[in-house]
């Protein structure tokens, strides 16, 4: 398709088709390249700065997040720290104050017991305890409020601009109202029966009166069951009980405030239910004892028992007011934000709580264990097993499965009885984490998810180990601050609010900027495309402009040639083209001119060849029919007379030789025409006049001219009529030539028997064709002869002898007058049996 | 044919340079009962035809060396005296251009050498019949 079209265009059209498609392909191919290289370039920048872009952000971002991970790990790890230590140290201040008890205690067994020295022993040892003062619900009802605003503003002067870096200061501290309280309630002389022998009270918190306290229902809450330590101390040795106090109840858990009342649907008293610091400030105080004792000598023997009966506030004072918070210390503990410290004694019952309703304290009716606080469970076992709490509790062992996955049970929770033992509160695991923190006598913290918060909780053994306290390893038992770690870490989480807040801005901004750069290449790469496009679009212009101009310069001189060429050819062999410049068109010229030089030599060569050769058939032409003429006019004389004597003579033997003379010049003449002929024929000058020609008549016709001839040699001579073609198509002379020549022939080579001819129709390659045939039972040709018979001057070897005369030349003409009426001609032969030739002639005209 | 329908004798001119061709064609017309004569040349047979205008045949050669036996024949043509003579070609000639230049030219019959008696025969007969 595309070959065929360019073999329709002329040399020009393909000129600059070739031009075109040499500079216009690899131009385009160019633009295509360097706009793809432009694009490529163009989203290589984008891409790469979008991802510049992005890994600055995910920098920043990263940045931000590690410097804000790190402050707030360096914070927590801080704040851990700071409270740890204040833990250990609350810890350690209760050890001491417990320890200066111990000295309080054998200090008053050197006194005389006596009510009036006891008083005034009591009277000795106070110690300062801080009260928040009164609070009042606030005017909403979903808070308590101070009654009266503690605290006047008290600013601080400017610092001098030196100290202005980092200038800070706090208020004076807020420990609430201080007042001297005694620091025991109750100091007794037991005599060696276990009565109160002697007894001095403060505070109306223990019952007047001495009691025989061998029985425990005649001690405090029915509990205390120290006389059977009593008896085992030995001079200089100190008992300590175990804190013991009634257990205060609470309506329910949490705030205690009228808007929380309303919701429960309980009547708001928060008077009578348990005093829980800002979530109820007016609730029942824990009121609890931890009682001291040792032996009383006299003389160097044993003669009773002081006891000194510890107010319980004095140990809750060393944590109600401490916030591991910033503000360090409050006259109020505030249990609803978490941030609170609390103490559990050695068997992990809590012992000092912001909020009193969850000290384990004792049932004032029984003197047994209150009831605690329970998750489903073990509520629903206890309720199962249908003992008293004090029973069912011994066969529970402790911390059995603590998680968080426990639930409180709401029936525990809404029994008011909610003390917390440790050990028995499953729903709480963190009770076992700090019992594993003192377990020997250490300290530690751990964060833990509780109440919805992350809580850090530190617990530190309180190093008391003075009298059965020595058995535990945790002494007297441990301090435990709970803070929201949240907290710690405000800053940092701010600051990093802060810098998500710049990142996002500096994000926003660069994105701004990236879309400005990626707007900026898109449109550089739209010039950059205008200019391609244009640039090529004009190259290709040039240069179809240069290859038009081109192709023209170099066919006009391709078409001068080729009209010169016509010229040539169309006979003027004398032009030559003109030979301009140096280059290949003028070596094509040249060797144009050249070789119409050497076609004009030849032509002129070839045209004298002609005319020589022409002349010289004239010439040959002249010689024959001259031969002829000068052969014809001596045998006339010959022949002639001859004949004349012939028939004048009446002697035999000269008629004879008078007949031998006329038969040689009858052969001499024979070979003068056969030559005549031939020379007719080669010269092609022997004309032919075609037609249907009657075969049977003619046959006939030659047949009965030779008949005599038959007859002299006494040889049977038949024509085969049956089956004979009508007509055949020859020039009629002829063919009576050819028949004759090959009858002639067959009676001179045969001495006996005869001549029979015959025809046939025959088809020969699909054309219709007669088949004459002359046989004879003559000499016969041998196969190697059979070949030249035709041949002109050829006699086989019988014709030389006397009997066959010939020319030699009669089947050669005879050949040559067959094909050229468009037969052929031949021969099979058996030698000593006979010849057939056949002659092969055209049926009817078939160029007709 | 006319003057031998008068004189009951066919007369005939024989004319050829060769003496043998001469005696030959006139014993042979002698024979076939002609009264032959015959000239050595195109000149002394157109003029013994001069003085013998009632010969009723002409045998003529062609080539021969005074008078082309052609120019000869367009002689005689020409003379309306001779509008009965039957001139017949008397050559070698044999090529077949050359017997129909002869028959164009004005001879009535053309006889090729070698002759026989019966090819003489054949040709008068033919005239006969004409």
């Amino acid at each position: 398709m595309i070959s065929a079209f360019f073999e329709r265009l002329g040399i020009r059209g393909k000129l600059i088709l070739i031009f075109v498609a040499i500079k216009v392909v690899p131009l385009v191919l160019l633009a295509g390249y360097a706009w793809q290289a432009a694009q490529g370039l163009g989203e290589g920048v984008s891409s790469r700065g979008v991802e510049m872009a992005d890994a600055m952000r995910d920098t920043q971002r990263q940045t931000g997040k590690m410097a804000i991970d790190d402050a707030v790990r360096a914070l927590d790890e801080r704040s851990r720290e700071a409270i740890e230590a204040l833990t250990t140290s609350l810890a350690r201040q209760v050890a001491d104050f417990l320890h200066e008890r111990d000295a309080d205690v054998l200090r008053a067994a050197d006194l005389e017991p006596s009510e009036k020295e006891y008083q005034r022993f009591l009277a000795g040892h106070q110690r300062e305890l801080y009260e928040h003062g009164r609070y009042v619900p606030s005017a909403d009802g979903k808070s308590w409020v101070p009654e009266n605003s503690p605290f006047a503003e008290n600013p601080v002067r400017p610092p001098l601009p030196d100290n202005a870096k980092d200038f800070h200061t706090r208020e004076p501290e807020n420990y609430g109202k201080r007042t001297l309280r005694p620091l025991f309630l109750e100091m007794t002389f037991v005599d060696l029966n276990g009565m109160e022998r002697v007894k001095a009270q403060t505070g109306g918190v223990l019952s007047p009166g001495l009691r025989d306290i061998s029985r425990s229902e005649n001690t405090f809450v029915k509990a205390e069951t120290y006389w059977s330590e009593l008896k085992k101390l030995k001079a200089g040795d100190i008992y300590v009980s175990e804190v013991i106090g009634p257990y205060v109840h609470a309506d329910w858990i949490g705030p205690y405030t009228k808007a929380r009342a309303e919701e429960l649907g309980r009547p708001f008293s928060p008077e009578n239910s348990g005093y829980a610091g800002l979530e109820n400030p007016v609730g029942q105080r824990f009121r609890g004892i931890v009682r001291w004792a040792t032996p009383v000598e006299k003389g160097g023997r044993v003669v009773g028992y002081v006891t000194l009966a510890l107010n319980h506030d004095h140990l809750m004072a060393f944590t109600d007011g401490v916030r591991p918070t910033p503000e360090r210390f409050a006259p109020i503990a505030d249990p609803a934000s978490g941030n609170y410290a609390f103490i559990w004694d050695y068997k992990s019952r809590s012992i000092s709580h912001p909020r009193d309703y969850f000290i384990a304290g004792y049932d004032p009716e029984t003197g047994k264990p209150a009831v605690p606080w329970m998750d489903e469970q073990l509520w629903a076992e206890w309720k199962a097993s249908g003992k008293p709490w004090h029973e069912f509790m011994v066969d529970i062992p402790p911390f059995r499965d603590p998680s968080l996955k426990r639930k409180p049970s709401p029936e525990s929770s809404q029994s008011g009885s909610v003390g917390l033992d440790c050990r028995y509160l499953n729903h709480s695991p963190q009770c076992h984490g700090w019992d594993a923190l003192t377990e020997h006598g250490g300290s530690g913290s751990f964060v833990i998810f509780f109440s919805g918060l992350w809580k850090l909780t530190t617990a530190a053994t309180i190093p008391y180990y003075t009298g059965q306290y020595a058995a535990s390893k945790r002494g007297f038992g441990y301090v435990t601050i709970g803070a929201n770690v949240d907290d710690f870490h405000k800053a940092a989480t701010e600051s990093g609010k802060r810098i998500d807040g710049l990142i996002a801005r500096a994000d926003e901004k660069l994105k701004q900027e990236r879309e400005g750069l990626l707007g900026a290449i898109d449109t550089h790469l739209g010039t950059t495309a205008f200019g391609l496009v244009s640039s090529t679009l004009v190259m290709i212009v040039i240069v179809i402009v240069i290859a038009i101009w081109m192709a023209n310069v170099l066919t006009s001189r391709i078409t001068e040639m080729g009209s010169g060429i016509r010229r040539f050819q169309e006979g003027d062999l004398s032009h030559r083209l003109v030979v301009r410049g140096q280059d290949e068109m003028a070596d094509l010229t040249k060797s144009f001119n050249r070789m119409a030089d050497e076609v004009q030599t030849s032509i002129a060569r070839l045209e004298e060849a002609r005319s020589a050769a022409e002349s010289a058939n004239r010439l040959k032409s002249e010689f024959l029919a001259s031969m002829s003429h000068e052969l014809r006019t001596p045998l006339n004389g010959i022949l002639g007379f001859s004949e004349l004597l012939e028939s004048e003579l009446t002697d035999p033997v000269q008629r004879e030789y008078a007949q031998t003379i006329r038969t040689s010049g009858g052969h001499l003449l024979a070979l003068v025409t056969d030559i005549l002929d031939m020379a007719k024929i080669e010269a092609g000058r022997m004309t032919f006049s075609f037609g249907l020609i009657d075969l049977p008549e003619l046959l006939r016709e030659v047949l009965n001219i030779q008949s005599g001839h038959a007859r002299k040699k006494g040889l049977l001579l038949e024509l085969v009529e049956d089956g004979l073609p009508p007509s055949v198509f020859a020039d009629g002379l002829r063919l009576r030539q050819i028949m004759f020549n090959l009858t002639s022939n067959a009676l001179k080579f045969t001495s006996q028997g005869g001549v029979i001819v015959r025809a046939c129709p025959e088809i020969v390659d699909g054309c219709e064709f007669v088949r004459i045939e002359v046989e004879d039972t003559g000499i016969g040709i041998r196969p190697e002869q059979q070949q030249f018979i035709f041949e002109k001057f050829r006699q086989i070897e019988s014709f030389s002898t006397r009997s066959h005369e010939g020319s030699g030349l009669g089947l050669a003409l005879t050949k040559q007058l067959v094909e050229h009426m468009g037969g052929s001609i031949g021969v099979s032969s058996n030698p000593g049996v006979g010849s057939v030739f056949y002659v092969l002639l055209p049926a009817r005209n078939e160029k007709a | 044919m006319g003057v031998a329908g008068i004189t009951g004798e066919r007369r005939a001119l024989v004319v050829d340079d060769v003496p043998a061709n001469r005696q030959l064609a006139a014993a042979f017309l002698a024979r076939l009962g002609w009264c032959v004569a015959d000239a050595e040349g195109g000149r002394p047979a157109l003029e013994w035809l001069g003085r013998n205008p009632d010969v009723d045949l002409v045998l003529l050669d062609i080539g021969m060396p005074d008078l082309n036996g052609e120019d000869v024949c367009r002689e005689l043509r020409r003379n309306s005296c001779f509008a009965g003579l039957a001139v017949v070609a008397y050559t070698a000639h044999a090529l077949p251009s050359d017997i129909e230049r002869f028959l164009a030219n004005g001879f009535d019959a053309v006889l090729i050498k070698p002759i026989s008696l019966q090819m003489l025969r054949d040709v008068i007969d033919g005239f006969s019949c004409a």
